[in-house]
């Protein structure tokens, strides 16, 4: 039997939210059957990316340009009929992170995202390979200055630390002959793709995690993607990124059991996380910056706002493209402090200024009840205490004398700023 | 993270006990109170090129990042030109140097070595940090200039505020209906959302009437020091983070560029305190959560290492250089060995600057350093 409720955290742990229309679909054809649906995607690309953003590597980065950039994910993020794909670039783009600001070039950040959308419910190490070779990668971890006279150690630790097993794992006698197993690799030409110049790569024995071999870049990728530590970090952090809470240790084995029984399969990984019994008790995490937005693009109906909403993005605290570092973001409670609540209460009065005709009229009615069930409803909302519903009720009803439009923009003010819109 | 854990990554406030008695995080201490402002280097600063030797050594690991114009000091060591402003402090006594800081079994991931200097626990990862810790047994509160609460300042009860600029902490659609009724929403909430509301709301209404601060420099450092002073004194410890010392390229002109920043908005800070007599009051530490090593690498940069140097701004401190500085022939597989335990100085501060047992904070510790005179 699937609740209001189940629908409303399916759809905000495994998308972006949803109205209410669709959250009926989900409660009368069950939860089982939507999962397999949020799970269906064709290969398809999505929209077009702007044209500011397809120039070739090496050319200054303009403002100009990584507004548009991120304005065109955030709407693909708003629009796409695949929302899970969108989340798992988001989770990708988090987890392998990359930076505008180092890297300076939009084109090769564009072609990362896509190669994220590409291998989004993929096998592990497919996309660990091409992350690895990826030129936005090279640049921002200073791969692309690992040559065999003094192996820059920052990727192989990187690699190691953050993408795969994690700390406690690895020693840094094996940072320094992954770092010798990664030689050879730089960006050329003016199209970036990386390029691999044996005479500077290190082809010696190199001992790595107990291997023994002249291993290079591919061995070294499936040594540490196929390590069991890494089975269980990535899945942790999968269910991390979309309940907002930790998974409980029972439910972290199962998930690295599928990791490893399905060789890093992760729509298998997917699929068994959003069918369990833990996803589903795993209430009342914090919602990221992203997602809040992304979810009210959805129920008002708006695009991204380039270059306006650049800042409030950023202070909220995730910027699509500028992760604060190479760890990513912290998803969970960390989302939410005094700064970034104010941001989130700031930002949905913005988004309210100017709601549109059709939420005005949904609040035009003739009692309260019925205006403030209709506006939950329509914001995918149906599951608040009813103590939050009857408090939106006194504000309905004292702002009757300023008229349905002002009426509008309180009440979407508070339901984008009440608790509940914080939560998954 | 369980129930517990989640309550504790908050910032102060305390959990369940503490709602709804919220203690007013901006009324000020008394007014001979010790204040402490903890600058985090974030990204591991060069120690090497920041306390210059000169050595033969030093040269050869170094062919093109030695720097040779460095500003003397004393005992063949120098301050990196990029500092001048720091060093126009240190001559006039109100500088405090303690070289080869680090701790037992180095690591070199940015997060867990600054998580290390912020839990002063080189061995677990205790929720709390050490200077939450502190606020927990005085009962004194924080501030965090940043917009996320920095891991030194996880305190158990103790009021902490992070705070990214004072200006924009306001409501920017200013409507007594929606602020009343998301306090009555917030308050049935779960304790993460409740707390944080309550604080803000509070905060909000307060930051609203604070002095400006002009004076400053507008880089990053010159903001977040200018926040400081701004809420100065109504914490008695302060918490900021100055990015940009992870030179793995380029280092010469990186570091450089943000030492200059630094020491620039340092010297303002200084003057500005002077200036509103708090200057006798204010000490100010400089950490970092390592050194680099001692070879350059092939970018024309250093790669993590160990040990490095910690400051001590103020009038109070024992000026000069103390702590040996770490060896270049006698390494540790390329990177510095260490000569005193980042512990050691945590405590002489607690001891010698806020006057409080250092094992109440930090347990049991190696011995305290008598940095203040």
């Amino acid at each position: 039997m699937t609740t209001i409720s189940d629908a409303i955290h399916l759809w905000r742990g495994a998308a972006f939210g949803a109205q209410g229309d669709v959250l009926q679909r989900t409660v009368a054809q069950g939860y089982e059957t939507t999962v397999s649906e949020l799970l269906q995607w064709d290969a398809a690309p999505g929209t077009e990316p702007p044209p500011a953003t397809l120039v070739p590597p090496g050319i200054a980065l303009t403002l100009v340009q990584v507004a548009a950039l991120v304005g065109w994910w955030m709407n693909e993020m708003a629009t796409t009929p695949h929302p899970l794909r969108e989340k798992m670039v988001l989770f990708w783009h988090g987890h392998f992170t990359t930076s505008v600001v180092p890297v300076f070039s939009p084109g090769l950040l564009l072609r990362q995202n896509q190669t994220f959308r590409q291998h989004a419910a993929g096998r592990f190490e497919d996309i660990l390979l091409a992350v690895a070779t990826d030129p936005a990668m090279l640049v921002y971890l200073d791969g692309r200055e690992n040559r065999k006279a003094h192996p820059n150690e920052n990727f192989a630790r990187e690699v190691m630390e953050l993408f795969t097993l994690g700390i406690g794992h690895y020693t840094e006698r094996d940072v320094k002959e992954v770092a010798r197993a990664l030689t050879g690799w730089k960006l050329g030409g003016l199209d970036g793709h990386a390029v691999f110049h044996p005479e500077l790569h290190d082809d010696g024995v190199k001992h790595v995690l107990g291997h023994v071999g002249r291993f290079g870049l591919e061995d070294v990728v499936h040594i540490v993607a196929t390590h069991p530590a890494t089975a269980r970090r990535v899945t942790g952090r999968l269910f991390r990124f979309l309940t907002g809470l930790d998974a409980p240790s029972q439910e972290a084995d199962r998930l690295a059991a599928t990791f490893t029984r399905t060789h890093g399969d992760m729509g298998a990984v997917l699929r068994t996380l959003l069918l369990g019994d833990a996803f589903r008790r795993a209430r009342h995490g914090c919602r990221s910056p992203i997602e809040w937005l992304v979810n009210a693009m959805r129920v008002l109906d708006l695009r991204f706002e380039w270059l306006a909403w650049i800042d409030p993005l950023r202070v909220m605290g995730q910027l699509p493209f500028l992760p604060p570092s190479v760890k990513g973001w912290d998803d969970g409670p960390a989302w939410i402090n005094t700064a970034t609540l104010l941001d989130r209460v700031n930002f949905a009065a913005r988004l309210s200024e100017r709601p549109h005709a059709g939420l005005v009229s949904l609040v035009d009615q003739t009692t309260a009840r019925t205006a403030v069930r209709g506006l939950l409803w329509a914001l995918g909302m149906g599951d608040v205490r009813p103590a939050t519903a009857a408090r939106l009720e006194q504000v309905w009803t004292a702002s009757q004398p300023e008229g349905p439009a002002r009426t509008a923009q309180r009440l979407l003010t508070l339901a984008l700023a009440s608790p509940e819109f914080q939560m998954k | 993270m369980d129930r517990r854990s989640f309550l504790l990554s908050m910032a102060g406030a305390g959990g369940l006990a503490l709602l709804g008695q919220w203690d007013d995080v901006l009324a000020a201490p008394g007014r001979t109170t010790p204040l402490l402002v903890v600058v985090h280097l974030a990204g591991g600063n060069d120690g090497l090129n920041t306390i210059v030797p000169s050595d033969r050594a030093y040269r050869t690991a170094r062919p093109t990042l030695a720097l040779g114009d460095a500003l003397p000091l004393r005992s063949g060591l120098g301050m990196n030109p990029a500092m001048a402003p720091l060093h126009a402090l240190y001559q006039r006594r109100l500088v405090a140097v303690v070289n080869g800081v680090g701790y037992d079994h180095p690591n070199r991931s940015h997060f867990r070595s600054a998580e290390i200097w912020q839990t002063a626990d080189p061995v677990g990862a205790p929720p709390y940090g050490w200077l939450g810790r502190y606020l927990d047994v005085s009962r004194q509160r924080g501030v965090c200039v940043d917009a996320t609460l920095n891991r030194s300042l996880w305190a158990k009860g103790a009021p902490v505020l992070s705070v990214d600029t004072p200006e924009a902490f306001r409501f920017t659609h200013p409507d007594p209906v929606v602020e009343s009724a998301l306090s009555d929403l917030y308050r049935d909430s779960p304790p993460h959302l409740a707390d944080t509301w309550h604080r803000l709301d509070d905060a909000v209404k307060r930051l609203g009437r604070l002095p400006k601060a002009d004076g400053m420099p507008g880089t990053d450092a010159g903001k977040a020091l200018r926040t400081v002073l701004q809420l100065m004194p109504t914490a008695q410890v302060y918490h900021v983070t100055v990015s940009g010392f992870d030179t793995h390229i380029d280092q010469r002109n990186r570091q450089a560029k943000v030492w200059q920043e630094l020491s620039e908005a340092l010297s303002a800070f200084w003057s500005a305190l002077e200036a509103r007599g708090l200057a006798v009051r204010t000490t100010l530490m400089l950490y970092s959560e390592f050194g680099r090593r001692v070879e350059e690498n092939a970018s024309g940069g250093t790669d993590h290492g160990t040990a490095g140097p910690v400051f001590l701004v103020g009038h109070g401190v024992r000026a000069g250089l103390s702590g040996a500085y770490p060896s270049l022939s006698d390494l540790d597989e390329g990177d510095l060995r260490h000569s005193v335990d980042f512990r050691s100085v945590y405590a002489g501060v607690l001891e010698g600057w806020l006057g409080t047992r250092a094992r109440d904070v930090l347990g049991p510790h190696p011995p305290a350093l008598p940095l203040f005179a």
